[in-house]
């Protein structure tokens, strides 16, 4: 059976601010589609507003997942009913291992327990396959982890769960160019194999490049301003993102950077020199 | 090989180990031990049976020894410690604690790293449940003429619900240059960002609160095979825990 997101006119506000402004999408079962555009335009934000990350808020539009409203789902029914988002900034669980962890959650979406033995085979074959260290598994939960290896345990705990379709955001940095390979392998693999669809926000080409996407979208200003296919990843490489702010009339959304104060003077030139 | 003992122990005990030995001990009513372990291997686990309040008093010193000591208070009754080590020539001492907390807990180590080339590291582990009240001090010292020597020590608390009281102290006294020392103090209750990725992996609240609940309170299932009749500490606080993480 497909498996099929679709994200309707979707509106979604961090606080005060508005981030998505209408935005509309829909992935099916085998469908990788790259998710690009300037930082701050709301990447990140949709596949943390999908996921159900309790920062953003949904003000209005509509997430269905096989017909099934996702918004009205916890964030875990949402990974249970098979989204998987690979995090940019994977969290430190110390004091968990990553076999304790990931049993948890392989058995979670199991009606009977995995048996330990089947369970450590299959993890100690994955993590094998990902050219990870052996001892990942009773290190905690990217408790010292290098960028890198935060990355690949994403990757790790994707290809463990099996979702229906994974969201990726930027799990390409950090990565050297031999690692970017494996990763892409693998993430190909399931999309071969599970038929997985792929929604994957990445700034580098040489990812795309790897990963062959189907579909191709541009985020700016909240919207889905532009669409094609792998052809517009490549324009995007080499042009960037000019032609489209001047077609578009828009102008670059700057980082906030926060504000800064002054506490006053506590000490007075009087003109003295010291020597 | 190492010597496996078992001992229940209540009131005085002096503890002289000159052979590398590993140790289950039972404390079963006020007790106060004294240690003098030299030359050897020493792995100590401390645990308690019985209910009703209790208080741990522990002296010692460790001469040309390695030693790791692994307590384990997870009663809801009253609990002091009050354990004081000096650690010389060339010894190190490990020392991993877990203590739940539902009640009042008052723990303090006074460990003296007194002499050259001498190693410490302490790692308290604490669950502090609604209305509980901890009062943790660890003081550590590298001591002058203790050249060389490490000393790190870390502690984390987290609470659940509302505590009436975790007070955690980290203190170091350096008197030594050339010497390695820190510490690391962590105390608060669960990290929401942790929650959500805990949740992102299809865990609920509860199942995730199991976790890291688990994380604290329970060592290594593989350290209790090192000790002599441990089943029966194991199995308690593996029960002490699921009871916790069912509420």
């Amino acid at each position: 059976m497909s498996d099929t997101l679709t994200i309707k006119d979707l509106h979604v506000s961090a606080g005060e601010k508005e981030i998505l402004k209408g935005l509309s999408l829909e992935v099916s079962s085998g469908e990788i589609h790259a998710i690009m555009g300037p930082n701050g335009n709301g990447k990140s934000t949709l596949l943390q507003a999908i996921m159900g990350h309790p920062a953003y808020t949904v003000t209005a539009g509509s997430i269905l997942f096989n017909g099934e409203d996702v918004l009205s789902m916890s964030v875990d029914q949402r990974s249970r009913a098979g989204l998987f988002l690979g995090m940019q900034y994977p969290a430190e669980i110390p004091g968990v291992t990553n076999a304790d962890f990931l049993r948890a959650a392989v058995n979670a979406r199991r009606e009977e327990s995995i048996s330990l033995f089947r369970f450590a085979k299959q993890l100690e074959g994955e993590i094998r396959e990902l050219g990870m260290k052996s001892d990942l598994a009773h290190r905690f939960v990217n408790d010292g982890f290098s960028g890198g290896e935060k990355k690949r345990n994403e990757i790790l705990q994707m290809v463990m769960l099996k979702p229906k379709l994974a969201m990726l955001d930027e799990i390409d940095s950090g990565l050297d160019i031999d690692a970017i390979k494996v990763v892409a392998d693998a993430l190909n693999k399931l999309r071969e194999e599970d038929q997985m669809g792929m929604m994957v926000v990445s700034h580098y080409e040489r990812f795309f490049q790897l990963m062959k996407p189907t579909h191709a979208h541009v985020i700016m200003d909240g919207r889905i301003v532009v669409e094609g296919d792998y052809e517009l990843v490549e324009k995007v490489d080499t042009e960037g993102y000019d032609w489209l702010y001047k077609e578009l009339k828009l102008e670059p959304v700057l980082p906030e950077r926060p504000m800064t104060y002054s506490l006053g003077v506590c000490a007075r030139n009087t003109g003295a020199r010291h020597g | 090989m190492a010597e496996s003992r078992f001992l229940q122990v209540s009131g005085k005990t002096e503890l002289h180990l000159q052979e590398s030995t590993v140790v289950t001990l039972v404390i079963s009513g006020d007790t106060e031990i004294d240690y003098d372990l030299r030359d050897g291997r020493y792995g100590i686990l401390i645990g308690r049976k019985g209910k009703g309040a209790l208080s741990l008093k522990e002296t010692g010193v460790l001469r040309n020894a390695e030693v790791k000591i692994t307590y384990l208070e997870l009663s809801e009754e009253e609990f002091s410690q009050d354990t004081s080590l000096e650690v010389k020539e060339g010894s190190s001492l490990e020392i991993a604690s877990y203590y739940l907390v539902s009640g009042k807990k008052k723990v303090l180590y006074d460990i003296r790293n007194s002499e050259r080339h001498t190693g410490t590291d302490v790692v308290n582990q604490a669950v502090c449940l609604d209305g509980s009240d901890l009062f943790l001090e660890v003081t550590g010292s590298i001591e002058r003429g203790a050249k060389g020597s490490r000393l790190v020590q870390r502690s984390r608390c987290l609470s659940i619900g509302k505590p009436k009281r975790i007070h955690a102290a980290p203190i170091l006294k350096i008197d030594e240059n050339d010497v390695e020392a820190g510490h690391a103090l962590s105390s608060g209750t669960i990290d929401d960002e942790i929650l959500y990725y805990m949740n992102a992996r299809g865990l609920d609240r509860r199942q995730a609160l199991s976790l890291l609940i688990r994380g604290y309170l329970l060592p290594d299932a593989e350290l209790y095979q090192e000790y002599p009749h441990s089943k029966e500490l194991f199995e308690e606080t593996e029960r002490k825990v699921d009871i916790l993480c069912s509420m």
